[in-house]
């Protein structure tokens, strides 16, 4: 590494940290596409009508366990009932937000 | 104690390729011409980096760690856009975002858009040329993606996190 400068060393260990913030929930996430190769690997001829398979995928995603674990990491509070954001919710909600419209999703999210 | 010089002119390569790839990667996603977020990440990534050698190459300050660096930067940059396109959280965040006001659960669940889910990811397989859809049937025809699901299982399996399947 002849020639790097501290900047350099800072610049690397700054990149270094952040890629191995970002890794764990790489690996913890449950990929759909992954989860759907393995069911097409287990299946008999490699195989399965469209339909079963966006039901498997579908039955491993709970919408009503997705947003109960938004409300237990602090995401949304219940009043009543409605769900609403607090703080550290909103501040996500705003910034992805944002981020969704510069993708060109406006909302229509896959 | 570590001495920072001034930061040169010699870092514009390095920045600005960043910044293209993010711009390329960006512009691809809102194209639509490759359904996968990882793709269109994959294809900006690459060639930011190519574009960090060939520039820096030609200015003659190429240097590995500034390479490797820009390489790590991406990784963070891909995250922030997994979680912006597909994270669950993140949508029901985003919706209570939209209707401050605030939204029954079945709402919520609405948001998440699980309907689409199945389908969308099914056309992912199909333009990486992993499966055949015929006659309202999915195969799986090649192995790529399985080598690197079985890979991440067992990644998972050492942690100690739930496996895929």
């Amino acid at each position: 590494m002849t020639g790097a400068s501290s900047w350099d060393w800072a610049l690397f260990a700054f990149s270094l940290l952040a890629a191995l913030v970002a890794t764990y929930p790489a690996v913890e996430n449950r990929s759909p596409v992954f989860v759907a190769v393995f069911l097409l690997s287990r299946a008999k001829r490699r195989s399965l009508p469209a339909q079963t398979l966006v039901q498997e995928l579908k039955k491993r995603i709970q919408g009503h366990q997705i947003v109960r674990f938004t409300a237990q990491g602090g995401y949304i509070w219940k009043n009543g009932n409605r769900y609403l954001s607090t703080g550290k919710g909103r501040w996500i909600g705003v910034i992805f937000s944002h981020l969704q419209d510069i993708l060109g999703l406006h909302g229509k999210i896959s | 104690m570590v001495k920072f010089p001034d930061m040169q002119a010699d870092w514009i390569p390095l920045f600005a390729s960043f910044a293209t790839g993010v711009i390329l990667t960006v512009f691809l996603f809102r194209q639509r011409w490759v359904e996968s977020l990882y793709a269109c990440w994959a294809l900006g990534g690459g060639i930011s980096l190519v574009l960090y050698v060939v520039w820096s190459t030609q200015a003659g300050d190429f240097l590995w760690i500034r390479l490797v660096s820009l390489a790590l930067l991406l990784v963070p940059f891909f995250h922030l856009l997994n979680m912006a396109v597909t994270a669950r959280r993140v949508r029901i965040c985003v919706a209570l975002a939209r209707y401050p006001q605030g939204l029954t659960e079945a709402k919520l669940i609405a948001a998440l858009r699980l309907e689409s889910m199945g389908a969308h990811r099914i056309r992912i397989l199909q333009q990486f040329g992993q499966v055949r859809v015929a006659g309202g049937k999915v195969s799986l025809i090649r192995n790529e993606f399985l080598w690197i699901a079985r890979c991440f299982n067992r990644i998972k399996k050492t942690m100690g996190i739930p496996e895929f399947l």
